[in-house]
């Protein structure tokens, strides 16, 4: 006796329509069309007065300190004993952490940012953090970035606990077609992360424009 | 061995089981909406608007077709709807698995979140045998309804 398809064709539907029906007068209602989260342009003015702003003191310590996932925060105690003095930033005034908190707004949805943008936050050596998989991370990242794939969130986000909730962060991915950097903004913005950025355009358009990255730390 | 598998209190055990695991998997997923939608976009294999409209639907097909797997009404066609659930459930974790993805499976909506894995596929390679039995041998003859 073969299955009525007739009979698999009144459940499946039975089955949809009670799933919509129930969905217009449950509590708990979704829309039927998921909707995109629309990504929201950090506006230029934003950085303005932060570019201005002198240097501040987030130091992010040498890849051997970054393959074990450790970030260095700006107390002095961690700073003395950091004694490579290569990866460290000339300017470590105490204060101006104290400065970038004033000025770098608080936001409540990580807020997308263009390349120039990210340079400039770059520079200002704000902590980048690459949101792809190891395996890319390990091949090459943006100089001083360090690892927090958005797929293995939970196994990586350990690292997020030596991470002030106050400091500016901004998290990237392969490029504009993928959204593990948004991803991402949203689980850090859930853990009480206010200074998430997102740098649209990536890895990608970080390569083209030639500026510092870090290669070839394959080796765990 | 065909008589074993044909057997009346096999084949219903195979319905009990089948039925309990698919309207307890349905009705945790129906309470979560949400966070069911979440675990299918993880997978990345069907477009974000699509998402939603599946989670939605999904849980109650699931549940109907336990429902009526336990009382023995239309065994086969419900098998068939479920061994072809199975069957997507199945490819859908090799797909994550290959990919390396490391996500909650969503089998059972939020309950347990275990994540995708090998124990998965076995897990539900064992219900696809059951529904199997029950596509090529029909629901037996103990029924609670005549």
């Amino acid at each position: 006796m073969k299955p009525d398809f007739k009979i698999i064709a009144a459940i499946l539907s039975t089955g949809s329509l009670m799933g919509l029906l129930y969905n217009f007068i449950s509590p708990h209602r979704i829309p039927l069309i998921a909707e995109e989260k629309r990504i929201m342009w950090a506006d230029d003015s934003l950085f303005t007065e932060f570019s201005q702003s002198p240097p501040d003191t987030i130091i992010i310590k040498g890849e051997d300190k970054i393959k074990t996932g450790s970030v260095n925060n700006t107390n002095a105690a961690t700073e003395k004993d950091n004694e490579k003095a290569e990866n460290k930033i000339t300017n470590t005034n105490p204060d101006h952490e104290t400065l970038q908190k004033k000025e770098t707004p608080e936001l409540t949805e990580p807020a997308a940012i263009n390349l120039s943008q990210a340079y400039s936050l770059y520079k200002q050596n704000v902590l980048f953090i690459d949101a792809r998989e190891p395996v890319d991370f390990e091949y090459a990242h943006i100089k001083n970035a360090i690892n927090i794939p958005a797929d293995h969130f939970d196994d990586y986000k350990h690292i997020l606990d030596k991470i002030n909730k106050e400091r500016t962060v901004v998290t990237y991915c392969g490029g504009s077609d993928c959204d593990l950097s948004i991803v991402l903004g949203n689980l850090m913005l859930d853990l009480g992360y206010r200074k998430v950025y997102i740098f649209f355009g990536g890895w990608n358009e970080w390569l083209e424009a030639n500026y510092p990255i870090k290669e070839g730390t394959q080796t765990q | 061995m065909k008589k074993v598998f044909a057997n009346n209190y096999f084949l219903l055990i195979s319905r009990l089981v089948l039925g309990f695991i698919f309207i307890y998997a349905g009705m945790e997923k129906i309470s979560g909406p949400e966070s069911f939608a979440g675990a299918i976009n993880n997978y990345k294999l069907i477009p974000f608007s699509f998402v939603n409209i599946l989670a939605l639907i999904l849980p109650w097909i699931e549940v109907i077709a336990g429902i009526l797997l336990i009382f023995g009404i239309v065994v086969r066609e419900n098998a068939l709807i479920i061994s072809v659930l199975l069957g997507i459930f199945i490819a859908a974790i090799t797909i994550s698995l290959i990919r390396g993805l490391n996500i909650d499976c969503g089998c059972f909506g939020t309950a347990g979140s275990a994540k995708v894995g090998l124990e998965k596929l076995l897990e539900n390679f064992l219900l696809l045998l059951l529904g199997v039995q029950l596509i090529y041998f029909g629901g037996g003859s103990v029924k609670l309804t005549r």
